[in-house]
């Protein structure tokens, strides 16, 4: 990939988070291992937005957490604008998180009930002292009110009183409080109604041209994906099996997870839903990350599966610029059919 | 984007009427109808708590007028009680209830309403020395064995299990026979007997708390243990500490009423209400009931007074019943989906 390193903030190499699952009358056995996240490396760019997609349990929220180190990741390094995260100590680590903040799924859990929004949205200025007297503290809090479109008057309310689009502001005002770098969005939307959606879409939006942030947008509504990233990573079982653009990925998806991904999206159109041609959808469930597949993980439910898909794990490898796809299909080295029959599908699907 | 957002959302606010009474004047006076009797906003807190006991808790108001008068009597019963509790008159021995001795007086001609009031004396300290402790031991022990898990929790929680399988009694009883009967004494016992058993109660709401999304989110804030205890944690589990303290307050009462009872709590002459109950009310119950009746009802409108007074606490402490526990309860989800 053609990245400068100087506006590289995120980098994240070979990450692995792996859950001990423990047995026996004590805990002493260990009975298996899932590897929620294996060997997961990325970067995402200064101002960018990278999309992290996949069905539920891929590990997408894991190496979002992994990142944070709110798990602690099994390997791996999490480089952040130059400072190794992997290998703070936990001061410098509380530290270091004032630089990446989180933006959490359920706007009813994330927000202490017995604070006011005050003290809610104020708490990283307290934490990381970033105030100077009382005044400046209540300013700040009530500008940063102000700038996701609440009123400064409902400092003084507490959570319950606000709806879920509003209380998901006050979470993206918390986010904002500490002035980061990196916000880590975990599904910030999914449980908001539709037209709320939108709304807070558009304010993560403005907020990242208003602050030149960078999201890390975790989500799994593909439409959603599609409006505010920049590039998307899609991850299958623990891995990444592409990371492209978003329009290459949407114009020209290359894996054939992807393209079974993309063939879920439903088109408003019944006609168009028939011109379609064949049923790309996926058949089957997610295999047990405690008992993954051999070789390429998606390989018991791929069409295109071969020998070599069983053994071999396919590389990470770029096939057009900025693109890069896991999957013996176009890996020169192991592939032994030809890539083109999935070229030819695309055609299908695109004519 | 941001001023046309916050006029439709200050809107939306506006559609229901129990909140809108604290709403921007310019969005309220149009449509709505005159706000309803709530309590101001920025109204002082310490008022507005009282307007609300009083107006939404009318009996935890009478346990609060019970445990102030307690209290008072507590304080000043140097000046209430018009003989001192070991003041003998062996002319005026069990004389029932009089214009001179409100409550009668007892074997030894002491007045009961004196005895009474001092023992009031002793109860309030008693009960608020030995629960404060108990629940400092059990916030503590809780606290860290629920928040922090593990082998922590494991090894704290079997020291507890093995500290409750001993009967209370027996406990006292050793201890008190180790210790010697004596005020501190008591107050030791009982605080760390109900310290150590209430631990429980405190580590199971940790136990749910901090599995919130909210804990996670101060963590990833960058917050410190120390700080999501004492921020985060304590607050949310403050109901059941304060239940938990209003029961055992009226516990210890009646725990250090039986002690006393059975001669091993605070040594005659000193006036327990138990051992006034025990002394002198068992032995004179049929030649003079006043011996039993007076300390007794005293012991019971306490404790009736504390756990009302408890109970209304714990319901307006919450701010999820801001604005009436019968009002708008039905309309507030608690996070988590509970609902009220």
């Amino acid at each position: 990939m053609s990245t400068n390193h100087n506006d590289v903030l995120l980098d994240v190499q070979d990450l692995k988070v792996h859950f001990k699952l423990h047995g026996g009358l004590f805990g002493q056995k260990q009975t298996g291992t899932v590897k929620a996240v294996d060997g997961v490396s990325f970067q995402v760019r200064r101002g960018e937005t990278l999309g992290l997609v996949g069905e539920s349990g891929c590990g997408k929220s894991t190496t979002g957490l992994g990142v944070l180190r709110m798990v602690e990741p099994t390997a791996g390094k999490v480089t952040l604008d130059g400072i190794d995260i992997t290998a703070l100590n936990s001061a410098a680590l509380r530290k270091a998180r004032r630089r990446m903040q989180m933006v959490y799924q359920d706007p009813f859990g994330a927000l202490d009930p017995r604070m006011r929004v005050l003290d809610i949205i104020g708490e990283p200025l307290l934490i990381h002292k970033m105030f100077k007297d009382k005044k400046d503290y209540k300013a700040q809090v009530h500008d940063l009110l102000e700038r996701v479109g609440l009123n400064p008057n409902m400092a003084d309310r507490y959570p319950h009183q606000f709806s879920g689009g509003q209380r998901q502001r006050i979470g993206i005002a918390r986010a904002l409080a500490a002035r980061p770098e990196l916000i880590i969005c975990d599904e910030p939307v999914s449980a908001l109604d539709v037209s709320i959606q939108a709304q807070v879409i558009n304010l993560l939006e403005d907020i990242q041209e208003e602050f030149g942030l960078t999201y890390l947008f975790i989500a799994h509504d593909l439409a959603v994906v599609r409006h505010i990233c920049d590039r998307i990573m899609v991850m299958y079982l623990g891995h990444v099996v592409e990371v492209t653009d978003r329009d290459a990925l949407y114009e020209n998806p290359q894996h054939p997870y992807t393209q079974a991904l993309m063939s879920a999206i439903p088109i408003p159109d019944p006609e168009e839903e028939a011109k379609r041609g064949f049923d790309r959808s996926l058949q089957g469930e997610v295999p047990s990350p405690l008992n993954p597949p051999s070789g390429c993980p998606f390989h018991p439910r791929c069409r295109f599966a071969h020998d070599a898909c069983k053994t071999q794990k396919p590389r990470l490898m770029e096939t057009d610029t900025g693109h890069q796809v896991a999957c013996h299909l176009y890996d020169p080295a192991a592939s032994d059919i030809n890539a083109g029959d999935v070229m030819e599908d695309n055609l299908v699907r695109a004519g | 984007m941001t001023a046309d957002l916050s006029e439709k959302l200050g809107r939306e606010m506006t559609g229901d009427p129990a909140r809108a009474t604290d709403e921007q004047p310019e969005t309220s006076t149009d449509t709505l109808p005159p706000p309803a009797k709530l309590p101001l906003r920025y109204r002082n807190r310490f008022v507005e708590f009282f307007y609300r006991l009083f107006t939404e808790r009318p009996l935890g108001a009478v346990g609060a007028i019970i445990c102030v008068l307690l209290l008072l009597t507590g304080i000043f019963a140097d000046f209430i009680a018009p003989h001192g509790y070991n003041a003998i008159s062996p002319l005026d021995r069990l004389k029932p209830p009089s214009a001179e001795h409100w409550f009668g007086t007892d074997h030894l001609g002491r007045d009961v309403f004196s005895r009474v009031v001092y023992g009031a004396q002793l109860s309030v300290i008693v009960a608020f020395a030995a629960t404060t402790l108990s629940i400092i031991i059990s916030v503590i022990i809780g606290l860290f064995s629920g928040y922090l898990g593990g082998r922590t929790d494991m090894t704290t929680q079997r020291v507890v299990d093995g500290w409750m399988c001993f009967p209370d009694l027996i406990i006292l009883i050793v201890a008190v026979s180790v210790l010697g009967p004596g005020t501190w004494q008591v107050i030791l016992i009982l605080g760390l007997l109900f310290g150590i058993s209430g631990s429980r109660i405190v580590r199971g709401a940790v136990l749910t708390a901090k599995e919130n999304v909210y804990v996670h989110a101060a963590r990833s804030i960058g917050a410190s243990t120390g700080w999501i205890l004492w921020r985060h944690i304590l607050p949310n589990v403050m109901p059941p500490i304060i239940v938990l303290y209003t029961t055992r307050l009226a516990a210890v009462i009646l725990a250090e009423s039986g002690l006393s009872f059975l001669g091993l709590g605070i040594p005659p002459p000193a006036p327990s209400w138990g051992g006034m109950l025990s002394i002198d009310g068992r032995s004179y119950m049929f030649l003079a009931p006043w011996l039993a009746i007076m300390p007794g009802l005293a012991l019971a409108i306490a404790v009736f007074g504390i756990n009302m007074f408890g109970d209304a606490l714990r319901d307006i402490l919450d701010p999820r019943m801001r604005g009436g526990t019968g009002r708008y309860i039905a309309r507030v989800r608690k996070p988590g989906g509970q609902t009220t």
